[in-house]
């Protein structure tokens, strides 16, 4: 059941009620989250209702594992280990094992040696990614005493399995939502309309602008040999707005629905491309998976409070992590170092990071800086999007080799104003929370913005018939 | 305190249909005169001559649209006998010229351009009005389902000449065999070293659901413009009077075979044994084949083209049988194109238009009149 679909509207509105039947029981609160935990279970269910065995497994892991190192004071690495084995073991099981097995019998081949490739044809579980990252978090905070471990396995479940993250995040940690489950949730009007505006905005965001622009750039990978570098550059920008607002867009649909049932989940963009480095962008992307790299691995690799080559190996080693969380290929790996070779090149020219010192200067270098880190980022983003290594390099090639030919320019310049538009809106509405933050402008100026969106959705969006890109990791 | 909870999660939802409400009547405004959506004619299948075919007594017309931008709308209209045509179809005493019966698909059927432009009215228009030409079409329809409508239309209206718009799809999808099951038109079966016929096992009908949401526009334009599949707005199968050989069961196992793609050998006993048919059943009534092929194939590569398995069984097929003929419309349309760069689509991108429509039709009326099929002047008066 996709976002973009209208089961999914129907659902929500389902689960609104019967939610908030549940609010008005005698046991408010555990009927709430019985409501919630079952309801997310339904929908899991309806993608695969095996999955549910697998996300049961990984909850079970992660509460157990937590009760147990809150009473033992030794070998509690040994749990530790434990609960890691079995949740990367699942994530490696279902997201990786191919991938090593075929590299593995790829690199015996160069060597003239012959091995079988034994690949599980297994299919990834939807959010399987995003909820083992929340189980892991949630352990080794009880690890390290940063949070105790909770007894209330109704609670914990609904905070791993709470539907509107299931399927593309915000990886919201449980230590940010637990204390919201164990609390018994009032109906917040104000909120509640301010999570429909935001899933309002996040399907105009996927609907209207990512699916439209996919399409554009799922036709220029296919024909890549044909066109000029123009079009191909066109289409490399096109894909960085595409991915920014199907992946913000999949988020701003999931904290609204949130809202609706009076949760906060995390946020996961902050307007990203209006960074002026490359450290900045990280702070503004995925900001739920860049915080917990940073927090789980990052830091306990030393961070930045070592020396300048073990600075620069622990930023490489966390970013190709990054990459290889989204999926195991190369293309996934080469995009992670990209990055982490931006990270290692910007701490070398700027020095040390400082907090966010340093990175505001006059507005000239400001849309200098800011200009040439997108351009870094659209670059990297190549890699992300090509089916392989091999098609990003000819796309590179080719895009350089032939920089003006009989291209399709011409077919990208809707797209590209449409592009143009949203940043500059977004330019616009930066302070705000997200793009129809529009509770203060008169009553019939607001439903007419909403009723104007809506049909732009229903002549131009896609219902339903686009994934989202990170639904796949 | 509880109930004032409840009252605001209520009155929230009592605003989220204020506003769908009113948003749907904005969008039912818009897509009845801005862009006016698509709609679609409404069938019916009698159950006494199993031919399903559009309703005249439900909407007799309509306007049809292509795409989320409601390009290129056309009217369509139902004439008297349930078929799309600018021309109502007379019977018996009724005809006074000679009469060609054209049989076809969606590409006969020809929703998306206006009555006035389709074949049968082009062909007429072309003779000048010495002949009438009938049009029996109707989306996906095979080889057949056209054999079994023949022999209802000769029945009714004894033409003259049958015409047959054929694409490489229609023998495959005469066999049931093959794996595409259509229980509410006819399909043949292997049966011994021939074939039998299996007469439709159900009866098309529409649903209440789906009668009452073709009066909205705005499911019109989801369902027809934007290609949104909506639950229970489809048509539905009631079991035929007489169920011959489809079992229920027998049809979703078989209906899981798929659609393999088939050479020419394995489709040319089905072709033979519907044309032949086709010959038996209107002895002394000249069959002609039109075969809808490539239509921008470059003048030098004409000879090189390769006809689809499914056409040249056909084609093969009609050598065996003196009374039936074969029409190429490739070379057609690549001499056409070749010389006035026009293009033959209609908004879709794959039916004819006005111009493809006129040309086919010219094609025929050449055709029908150096064979002799018809006298240019026989019905002049």
């Amino acid at each position: 059941m996709l976002f973009t679909s209208y089961a999914y509207g129907v659902f929500v509105v389902a689960a609104f009620i019967v939610y908030h039947l549940a609010t008005r029981t005698s046991r408010g609160r555990l009927t709430q989250n019985l409501a919630l935990l079952l309801l997310s279970y339904l929908f899991y269910a309806l993608w695969d209702w095996r999955w549910c065995v697998l996300l049961a497994g990984v909850t079970a892991s992660g509460y157990v594992g937590a009760l147990l190192l809150g009473k033992l004071q030794v070998r509690r690495g040994l749990v530790l280990l434990a609960v890691l084995v079995v949740d990367l073991g699942a994530l490696g099981a279902f997201k990786y094992f191919g991938f090593f097995a075929d590299s593995f019998a790829a690199l015996l081949g160069a060597f003239g040696l012959h091995a079988d490739s034994v690949t599980l044809s297994l299919v990834l579980p939807v959010g399987l990614s995003y909820y083992v990252f929340q189980n892991l978090s949630y352990v080794i905070d009880v690890y390290r005493r940063e949070m105790s471990a909770t007894r209330g396995a109704l609670e914990y479940a609904t905070a791993l399995s709470f539907f509107p993250q299931l399927l593309a995040g915000p990886i919201t940690r449980p230590r940010d939502l637990l204390p919201q489950l164990f609390s018994r949730r009032i109906f917040d009007d104000a909120r509640a309309r301010d999570g429909l505006r935001q899933v309002l905005w996040g399907l105009t965001k996927k609907m209207l602008i990512a699916d439209n622009i996919g399409l554009q750039v799922d036709y220029v990978w296919a024909n890549i040999g044909r066109l000029d570098g123009v079009s191909l550059l066109s289409a490399a920008v096109l894909y960085s707005v595409q991915i920014y607002c199907d992946f913000s867009g999949y988020a701003d649909i999931a904290i609204g629905t949130a809202k609706l049932f009076n949760l906060r989940l995390s946020r996961n963009f902050d307007y990203p491309y209006f960074s002026t480095s490359v450290r900045m962008f990280w702070r503004r992307w995925h900001i739920t998976l860049a915080s917990w790299m940073r927090d789980y691995l990052y830091i306990p690799l030393g961070g930045s409070r070592v020396g300048r080559a073990r600075h620069a190996f622990n930023l490489l080693v966390t970013f190709l992590a990054v990459g290889l969380w989204h999926g195991a290929a190369f293309t996934f790996l080469v995009w992670g170092g990209l990055h982490g070779t931006y990270l290692v090149l910007e701490s070398r020219l700027r020095g040390r990071p400082s907090g966010s010192q340093g990175e505001r200067g006059r507005p000239a270098s400001a849309l200098l800086a800011g200009g040439l880190t997108f351009a870094l980022v659209t670059f990297a983003w190549v890699f992300f999007r090509a089916p392989s290594l091999g098609a990003a390099i000819d796309y590179l090639v080719q895009a350089v080799s032939r920089p003006f030919g009989a291209g399709d320019f011409a077919r990208f310049v809707p797209t590209l104003l449409l592009s143009a538009a949203l940043l500059a809106y977004e330019w616009l509405t930066r302070g705000w929370e997200h793009g129809l933050s529009i509770a203060a402008i008169p009553l019939p100026a607001r439903w007419a913005t909403y009723v104007g969106l809506c049909m732009a959705l229903l002549i131009f969006g896609y219902l339903g018939t686009r994934q989202g890109i990170y639904v796949q990791f | 305190m509880s109930s004032s909870r409840g009252r605001g999660a209520l009155a929230l939802l009592v605003r989220v249909a204020v506003f769908t409400l009113l948003f749907g009547g904005v969008a039912e405004v818009w897509l009845r005169t801005v862009m006016p959506a698509c709609e679609v004619p409404r069938r019916y299948q009698d159950g006494s001559d199993l031919i399903e075919r559009f309703d005249p007594a439900s909407k007799r017309s309509g306007l049809s649209s292509f795409g989320r931008l409601c390009r290129d709308p056309v009217e369509w209209r139902i004439n008297n006998a349930g078929w799309l045509s600018a021309k109502d179809y007379s019977a018996g005493d009724g005809l006074q010229r000679q009469l060609v019966a054209l049989f076809g698909d969606s590409y006969v059927e020809g929703l998306l351009t206006i009555p006035a432009e389709h074949v049968d009215a082009a062909l007429m228009e072309i003779m000048d009005g010495s002949v009438d030409c009938y049009s029996f079409g109707s989306s996906g329809w095979y080889l057949e389902q056209y054999v079994a409508v023949a022999q209802f239309v000769t029945d009714m209206y004894q033409p003259d000449v049958l015409v047959f718009v054929v694409n490489d799809e229609d023998v495959r999808d005469s066999v049931r065999d093959h794996g595409v099951l259509s229980p509410t038109w006819f399909q043949i079966t292997r049966s011994g070293k021939s074939y039998a016929t299996v007469p439709p096992s159900e009866l098309y009908a529409s649903t209440w659901k789906g009668t009452l949401a073709s009066r909205s526009q705005l499911l019109n334009y989801l369902r027809y413009n934007a290609n949104v599949s909506i639950p229970g707005m489809h048509g539905r199968s009631v079991e035929a009077p007489q169920d011959q050989s489809a079992s229920a069961a027998e049809q979703s196992d078989a209906g899981a075979v798929g659609t393999p793609s088939l050479a020419a050998r394995e489709l040319l006993a089905p072709a033979r044994y519907l044309v032949k048919r086709l010959c038996q059943e209107h002895p002394g009534v000249p069959v002609v084949f039109l075969a809808n092929g490539p239509r921008y194939v470059p003048l030098e590569e004409l000879d090189h083209v390769q006809m689809s398995p499914g056409i040249e069984a056909i084609a093969t097929a009609c050598r065996s049988q003196p009374q039936s003929s074969f029409v190429d419309l490739t070379p057609v349309f690549s001499r056409d194109w070749a010389h006035n760069h026009r293009r033959f689509e209609a908004a879709d991108g794959g039916h004819w238009n006005a111009h493809g429509n006129r040309l086919v039709a010219q094609t025929l009326a050449d055709y029908l009149v150096s064979n002799e099929f018809i006298d240019a002047k026989s019905g002049s008066n």
